[in-house]
């Protein structure tokens, strides 16, 4: 008999893998952001990819640290 | 406590990265127009194009994935919402520009807040579309939509077109909703790009540091690199 906190983390996780084909339409999405952000801070392209790179680091970061706080808020339910 | 940065002004900024800026008014109403095209004009070619090729690519996926219907602006007018009860004229405004406020994002770009807008007053005055159905603006009435056929042969009525849509595209009208949004924000900042330059942020110096100059701690390119 598996423990229920591990039957609804599995549960959860399974939700989220039906869900993340979704997710890689962010992808597009945060190069573009990335890329236009950085454009309007520098002139030349080294330094506009770099921070682009640096950005989108940002962004990905900040969206999984989201997604664990929602999963961790619905384990918790 | 330190003051807040300030932001360099457009003389500065061209200074700073040797920019022929030429006429700004001009290269931000053609940025508005075209995404890059700003920027092509001042003579940026490599920064137009990333530009251009981001935020089009950006807008016209969402379009594609929207069916290209995600694009129009509010059918509604002052009248209906005054026969409905609305307030004063700003009142009424808001009410029209809440309606459908992704048009206000979109609109960032010129190319597709003049079509919509030429659009909105072909439909409004009960004329055809000038673009094979894009940009056109829902039907309000559910006795002029034509109900959707779903997987089992069972007739599905709407009491309106943008219900059909939400109901036949579901995940993808929004989808498209918000690429075609973010391409019109991010020509926002590429339109200030085009006017003012790169935004370069400048620390003001410490009472201390006085001598060594005022804007010691700029970020940009010539310090990056």
């Amino acid at each position: 008999m598996i423990p229920a906190p591990i039957a609804n983390i599995a549960a959860e996780s399974a939700l989220l893998g039906a869900t993340s084909e979704r997710l890689w339409y962010a992808a597009p999405l945060i190069v573009s952001i990335s890329l236009v952000y950085a454009s309007t801070r520098h002139e030349e392209t080294g330094p506009i990819v770099s921070h682009a790179a640096r950005f989108a680091m940002w962004i990905l970061v900040f969206m999984l640290v989201v997604t664990g706080v929602l999963q961790f808020l619905g384990w918790m339910h | 406590m330190a003051k807040p940065p300030s932001v360099h002004s457009a003389a500065e900024v061209a200074q700073m990265f040797e920019l022929d800026l030429k006429n700004r008014a001009l290269a931000a109403l053609l940025a508005w127009l075209l995404p890059g095209a700003g920027h092509l004009y001042q003579g940026r070619t490599a920064k137009g194009l990333l530009l251009m090729i981001c935020i089009t690519t950006t807008f016209v996926f969402g379009f594609y994935l929207g069916n290209g219907k995600v694009a129009y602006a509010t059918p509604l007018t002052m009248d209906q919402i005054a026969a409905n009860g609305g307030g004063n004229y700003f009142r009424n405004r808001l009410t029209q520009a809440i309606d459908r406020w992704p048009f206000l994002c979109q609109a960032g770009i010129g190319a597709v807040a003049v079509p919509a807008v030429i659009e909105r007053q072909r439909f409004l005055s009960d004329k055809q579309p000038l673009f094979g159905g894009w940009f056109w603006p829902p039907k309000q009435s559910g006795r002029d939509v034509e109900p959707t056929i779903d997987s089992v042969g069972g007739e599905v009525q709407h009491p309106n077109e943008l219900a059909k849509w939400n109901y036949e595209m579901g995940f993808y009208f929004e989808l498209g909703t918000i690429y075609t949004v973010v391409a019109g924000l991010l020509n926002i900042l590429a339109i200030y790009d085009a006017h003012s330059g790169p935004l370069i942020t400048a620390t003001p110096a410490r009472k201390d540091n006085d001598s060594a100059g005022g804007d010691a701690s700029k970020s940009g390119d010539k310090e990056a690199g």
